[in-house]
């Protein structure tokens, strides 16, 4: 498996790379790109159809290539990975969300995966903002299997809150799924997903709440909850929200789940993820930036015995930028370093993955990693 | 950081002329790219910190009044509690899982008198010493290892030479993770209620003696009246006989009437006594439906036709012939009610219908019902119709006569035999009363003939004719009355006075049949039977030959229950109530001869 990544800042340069790189030598059958909404989505699709390619594309908040020679983390640009994988191995589809709720999404792309694949693998990336992340991923297990092997995130909009995409080869949706299935006979998909985040203050129960909009915590409203808790003004939500999100325990299971907006009449909270009624939750933050050695002490872990790796495609959470600025190149650095090859990715309103061994989940404040490998 | 400043001014101290700036200008470019690079990272953190700070600060001092709001909403709790515990009058305590005292209320304290700070960690002995607890203990013990509550625990107390009835109920005290870690004791003080119940318990026997006394009473008194009434009964009848004037006639069958309806009146008030004080005999034995109808028809027949109505007795075939229950009881309840039919219809008809209402697999519920073309009731009259001695008006007493016990009686016959009496009627168009019976399947079996002895035989031809009887009766006008009738029939009569000179004229004798009287002086009845039921197992031991069984027939003026299984335990093999007919008494012979016995149950 033959995979060749690049940053572009402005349209031309995509093209003239584009030509550039594919040639009689390497020849893609597929391509992962990450674009900011600042480079119109439109042309960047447009420059990849004068080549057979399979495009797996999402809109972003923040591009993300590393190469240990650029800078790393891009605002305004496009980042592209492509890959030489022989065209039995995969197939991709792009599944329109209109009429349809996350959960029946989700189901729609796992059946999809189904009946291609025994055990189909997959990547996924979701458009719009009203999206639930969560159902996307059960719908697709409940179809599939709970172990399915799953990695992506929620597409962004450099952190507008107005409009996500994703795209194929063919055209673009701000409301659909695109998904790539790979054969895991063929194709070995691994990654992990590290937050590092903390709780902090006490526990509190979800009395109120629908999807992913929270109307009261320990029965009072939830915005006045949050506001009161961590001595915040209006004007600084969501914005702050990001930063310091929901720590969600329900079922054993621990999620972060960021305030993404607010509804000022209803006194609500919406988060990047479903927060269901009656689960506990405390408030959380990055403890200090060695939530960043916590992360790259998961990498390392994880690396020790990941074996042989072709390409890495990262879901880093918008949030997780927002709290650690520039900080955030080191953990992204390690894992460049450690494999000598190239990150590619973007910064997402939503993760999607496998952390080493469990379950396929959603989150928020992660750094989430895949690794493909043609076996 | 450091590091990259000394760099930089190491390597600009190093320049000396044009050329070294030339080599070493992109290296401190370079550098200083970096510096800018961490500058901004260090300016970002200490934004971040800054954030952090301020948040944190507030989260941490809301938190902090948080939890100062929820330990003063715990004390508040707590007082409330407390004040909870103080005001509830009975023995509140709670003991850890080594089963000592952790926390009591006021009553407690005041109980035993000694202070809850005396109390923690100490066990019920240690201010109770002379209380044995052991029992007390293991109940407590099962509490903490089951986890379930044990209720109504009562035990006596001395304390200060003072019995102290308690109650108490025990619960289990569990922490979070289900973990049993003590109990909590509610005791109450239940003296005063268990004086009480003493007291009532008391009362309550003086009062059942009492009305044992009153039915022992009635009992008494219903066979003291009967006895003369018999008399008259039976002179009448033997009067009846004598060569009479139409009008003397006419004179004596009023007089008959009368002692009759008196009679039968005395029954219904011992039978309604008897049902008051609970001790109305209620018997299951197998019996025959067809043949009891038939005694009911014959015994009403002449009584409609008197008045010229038409009487007739329908009995589904389904209904099996042979049925458990009580078959005197069930009769008395059709003819009173059938009675009362024939007594208030003056034109047309009364008839019995009886019905195989439901088949269940152990019973039979039979409906039976009573149709006349009478007088009717009104609806007013009919709510009071099954009360006791309530007739629909005091008129229809002046008319028709009566002690308004029958229907009630009927209705308490009835509910003995699970069943349910009521009356549809349209007011002067008549009347069904109706019934429904309980009674019992009898398995049908094929019965093996009765094997009739020959002596039986011998007897049971001469029923009707002549039989040589021994009767054993005390009272004078008894004595001449029944041997008025049995000499009508055509029997030999010898009399004995009492039991004593009975089992000796048995001795000597040689008897068809003994006609017993139970209550008499020298020698009771029993007695009597008992004495000549050894005489005759010795003699068929002694010649090793079958005597023959006399049969004896206990002659009953009171029937108060007990009496029935008295006659029959003193080796009698019947019962017949005084005064009796010839024919009953060739009726009842017929039966205890062939076997056909139901009296014995």
């Amino acid at each position: 498996m033959k995979t060749k990544s690049f940053k572009a800042s402005q349209l031309s340069m995509l093209e003239a790379k584009l030509s550039e790189i594919i040639n009689a030598n390497f020849k893609p059958s597929l391509a992962f790109v990450f674009a900011s909404v600042e480079m119109d989505i439109a042309s960047v699709r447009a420059a990849f159809e004068n080549y057979n390619l399979v495009v797996f594309g999402a809109s972003s908040c923040g591009e993300i290539y590393f190469d240990g020679i650029s800078e790393g983390i891009y605002e305004g640009s496009v980042t592209v990975s492509l890959v030489e994988l022989k065209q039995e191995f995969f197939a991709s589809t792009l599944i329109d969300g209109a009429g349809l709720n996350s959960m029946e999404l989700g189901k729609k792309v796992g059946n999809w995966g189904k009946s291609l694949f025994k055990s189909p693998a997959f990547l996924i990336a979701v458009s719009g903002l009203m999206a639930n992340g969560q159902e996307v991923v059960e719908g697709v297990l409940e179809t599939v299997g709970k172990n399915t092997i799953m990695f992506g995130g929620l597409a962004g909009d450099d952190a507008h809150f107005k409009e996500t995409f994703v795209f194929d080869q063919h055209s673009i949706i701000d409301n659909a799924a695109v998904a790539i299935a790979f054969d895991t006979d063929f194709i070995d998909i691994r990654g992990l997903a590290s937050s590092g985040w903390v709780s902090i203050g006490s526990d509190k129960i979800v009395t109120k709440a629908i999807g992913n909009k929270v109307f009261t915590i320990d029965n009072e409203p939830a915005l006045k909850v949050y506001k009161e808790y961590l001595n915040i003004k209006d004007d600084e939500l969501p914005e702050i929200g990001v930063v310091y999100p929901l720590l969600v325990k329900k079922d054993k299971r621990e999620v972060l789940r960021a305030v993404v907006g607010i509804d000022k009449d209803e006194q609500s909270l919406v988060f990047a993820g479903t927060v269901p009624q009656g689960s506990i939750v405390t408030f959380s933050t990055s403890p200090g930036f060695e939530v960043i050695d916590h992360t790259i002490k998961d990498i390392r872990l994880f690396f020790e015995d990941a074996g042989k790796v072709d390409l890495m495609l990262l879901f880093s959470c918008m949030a997780r930028h927002r709290a650690l600025g520039p900080v955030i190149a080191e953990e992204i650095n390690e894992a460049m370093q450690i494999t000598g090859l190239p990150v590619n990715g973007f910064f997402t309103y939503g993760e999607i993955g496998n952390n080493g061994p469990s379950c396929c989940d959603f989150y928020n404040e992660t750094f989430t990693l895949a690794l493909i490998t043609q076996k | 950081m450091s590091k990259l400043v000394t760099d930089i001014i190491e390597k600009l101290n190093s320049i000396k002329s044009i050329g070294d700036f030339e080599e070493s200008r992109n290296q401190i470019l370079e550098q200083l790219m970096l510096l800018k690079k961490d500058n901004e990272a260090i300016h970002f953190k200490y934004d971040r910190a800054n954030k952090d700070k301020n948040i944190i600060y507030a989260l941490l001092t809301k938190t902090s009044t948080d939890l100062n709001q929820a330990v003063s909403d715990l004390k508040i709790r707590a007082e409330e509690l407390s004040t909870l515990l103080s005001a509830i009058p009975a023995f509140v305590y709670f003991k850890n899982e080594k089963l000592e005292y952790q926390l009591v209320n006021n009553a407690f304290e005041e109980f035993i008198e000694k202070k809850l700070t005396d109390l923690i960690g100490k066990k019920v002995n240690y201010f109770l010493p002379e209380y044995n607890s052991s029992l007390y203990n293991n109940i407590e013990q099962e509490v903490l290892t089951t986890g379930l509550p044990v209720y109504n625990i009562e035990e006596i107390i001395v304390k200060n030479q003072q019995k102290i009835y308690l109650s108490t109920n025990l619960a289990p005290v569990k922490n979070t993770d289900g973990l049993v870690i003590g109990l909590v004791g509610v005791s109450y003080d239940i003296t005063d209620r268990k004086n009480y119940e003493i007291e009532l318990t008391k009362a309550k026997e003086q009062a059942e003696a009492g009305t044992r006394a009153k039915s022992e009473f009635l009992a008494n008194m219903s066979h003291e009246i009967r006895t003369p009434m018999n008399g008259i009964i039976g002179m009448a009848e033997i009067l009846k006989q004598s060569s009479l004037t139409n009008e003397q006639l006419a004179n004596l069958e009023a007089i008959e009437v009368s002692a009759n309806s008196l009679l039968s009146l005395i029954n219904d008030v011992l039978d309604f006594s008897k049902i008051e004080a609970g001790k109305l005999d209620f018997e299951i034995i197998e019996f025959n439906l067809r043949n009891m109808l038939g005694d009911i028809e014959r015994i009403l027949v002449t009584k409609a036709n008197e008045k010229g109505l038409d009487f007739r007795v329908v009995c589904d075939d389904t209904i099996p012939a042979n049925l458990q229950g009580d078959p005197h009881r069930l009769k008395q309840i059709i003819l009173n009610l059938t009675s009362n039919a024939i007594k208030f219809t003056e034109k047309g008809h009364v008839e019995v219908v009886i019905k195989l209402e439901k088949n269940l697999p152990k019973n039979h519920l039979l409906r039976f019902e009573i149709n006349d073309t009478g007088i009717g009731v009104s609806k007013e009259g009919r709510q009071s119709l099954f009360k006791e001695f309530s007739q629909v008006d005091t008129s229809t007493t002046r008319k028709y006569g009566g002690t308004g016990l029958g229907l009630s009686i009927s209705k308490r016959l009835v509910e003995m035999m699970n069943g349910k009496i009521d009356m549809n009627s349209k007011f002067g168009k008549g009347s069904t009363f109706w019934f429904t019976a309980m009674l019992g399947r009898v398995e049908e079996t094929e019965k093996a003939p009765v094997i009739i002895e020959k002596e039986n035989l011998d007897l049971l031809s001469r029923i009707d004719k002549d039989l040589s009887v021994l009767l054993v009766e005390d009272n004078k006008i008894n004595q001449k009355i029944a041997v008025h009738n049995l000499t009508q029939a055509g029997y030999k009569v010898e009399l004995a006075e009492n039991g004593h000179q009975a089992v000796i004229k048995y001795k000597n004798g040689n008897f068809d049949l003994i006609l017993m009287d139970v209550l008499m002086p020298v020698m009771n009845g029993f007695v009597a039977t008992k004495k000549i039921r050894a005489i005759e197992s010795y003699r068929a031991h002694k010649n090793k030959v079958c005597i023959h069984h006399v049969p004896i027939i206990a002659l009953t003026a009171n029937a108060m229950k007990g009496d029935r299984e008295a006659c029959l335990a003193a080796g009698m093999d019947g019962y017949i109530s005084k005064p009796f007919k010839q024919k009953d008494l060739a009726e009842l012979l017929h039966n205890i001869l062939s076997g056909n016995m139901q009296q014995p149950a």
